[in-house]
């Protein structure tokens, strides 16, 4: 790296300080002139520093504001590369409240008119197949129940005692009908409103028996 | 970033939503509660909902089982005591025999092999569940609940426009109720 016979003090024609530029100025001159390859980089930038702590220099205000800018720029890449978690993110919090409040009325309010959609498709389906059962009922050159057709024969006994299509389609499935689905997600609140009036009812017979338990004392 | 300490989006998502609906619910559930018609005799009320508690448990029980006549039978014992009008046991009495009466059709709709009613027999029970005093109630899910019963009855029945009728009551209370939940008694 650095070659002995350049420092200064190895140089008769330099006597100068090491902290004077003059002798760096010096110094570069001479190892122009010798031809010689090597940097003495290191070494100077030592003295730079020996000489900054000797007489501290004061930079321009151009300068220091472009370096603030450089290290602004830094800054800002760094966080954009890798900045705060997603979920620490203020616009997270605010939004999320109001995303979740969406959600329960989707669930509560729009999903059962979504099934009431497909229920009414499932009735339309229903309909047609109660309309063809009443037609095979009624009709009159209905073929006698054969021994050897249970399945034909049991619809037929279906039919004579209840309609099948009271149980299939939306009845069959009475979880899936949206009535059946409001009263589910709803009836909580209904239980929770008449356990609190038959609480006040039993209070109110409680004080009622008390009030007559001392008016009997008196 | 690292990834690890990522929360899952579905945990975040089930934590919020549980927190609305649980916080939506509660304030529904009391706003309800304070809006029945108190009873004018608090003993039959009481006695009452003692009753409909232990057939509701004997059903839960015998459903549990999968004895669907018995739950059936139950509900109709049931159905043969006495039930209070509103004057004296107040809007909840009216309420739990809608619920009571809710099951029983329900079952019947669902199984309708067991101890077979027809269509007219059920809108027979329907309607007795509702009394005549229904519409005098504040939306609440059990009066629903029977309405939209007994227009699946009647849509059975092949009385369409009645049917259709009945299950707009039972939207508007329906709807009516949702209101009054999420409002959280505003009104």
């Amino acid at each position: 790296m650095s070659d002995p016979k350049h420092s200064p003090s190895a140089n008769p024609r330099q006597g100068g300080s090491v902290l004077d530029p003059e002798w760096e100025a010096a110094l570069r001159r001479g190892q122009e002139a010798e031809g010689e390859a090597g940097s003495v980089d290191a070494e100077l930038a030592f003295v730079h520093l020996l000489r900054h702590t000797r007489e501290p220099e004061a930079l321009a205000p151009d300068q220091l504001d472009a370096i603030w800018s450089q290290i602004g720029a830094g800054l800002e890449a760094e966080v954009e590369a890798g900045g705060s978690p997603w979920w620490r993110k203020a616009w997270v919090w605010w939004s999320a409240p109001a995303l979740a409040a969406a959600a329960v009325l989707v669930v509560i309010v729009i999903d059962p008119g979504e099934r009431a959609e497909t229920t009414i498709a499932q009735q339309d389906h229903s309909s047609e197949a109660k309309a063809e059962a009443k037609a095979e009922e009624s009709s009159p050159a209905a073929e006698p129940i054969a021994e050897g057709a249970p399945a034909d024969a049991e619809a037929r006994e279906r039919i004579a005692t209840a309609e099948p299509s009271i149980g299939s389609g939306r009845s069959g499935g009475g979880s899936k009908s949206p009535f059946e689905a409001s009263f589910v997600k709803l009836a909580p609140h209904g239980r929770m409103a008449i356990r609190v009036s038959v609480d006040q009812s039993r209070a109110q017979l409680r004080s009622q028996l008390l009030a007559s338990a001392r008016g009997g004392g008196r | 970033m690292n990834p690890k300490k990522l929360p899952p989006l579905s945990a975040v998502g089930q934590l919020l939503t549980g927190m609305i609906l649980g916080a939506v619910l509660t304030a529904g559930g009391f706003a309800l509660a304070g809006k029945l018609k108190p009873p004018g005799d608090p003993e039959v009320l009481v006695a009452l909902a003692q009753a409909v508690d232990a057939t509701d448990k004997q059903v839960e029980l015998r459903l549990g089982r999968g004895d669907i006549a018995g739950a059936i039978e139950t509900l109709e014992r049931l159905r043969t005591e006495p039930w209070p009008n509103r004057a004296r046991g107040g809007d909840a009495a009216i309420q739990l025999r809608h619920d009571a009466y809710g099951r029983l059709v329900r079952l019947r709709l669902d199984h309708p092999q067991i101890d077979a009613k027809t269509p007219k027999q059920l809108l027979e029970i329907a309607e007795e569940g509702l009394g005549r005093e229904w519409e005098l109630l504040d939306a609440n899910p059990f009066t629903a609940h029977l309405l939209a019963l007994r227009g699946e009855v009647l849509e059975t029945l092949g009385r369409d426009d009645e049917a259709l009728l009945v299950y707009e009551q039972a939207l508007d209370m329906n709807r009516d109720l949702l209101d009054a939940v999420l409002r959280g008694g505003g009104r």
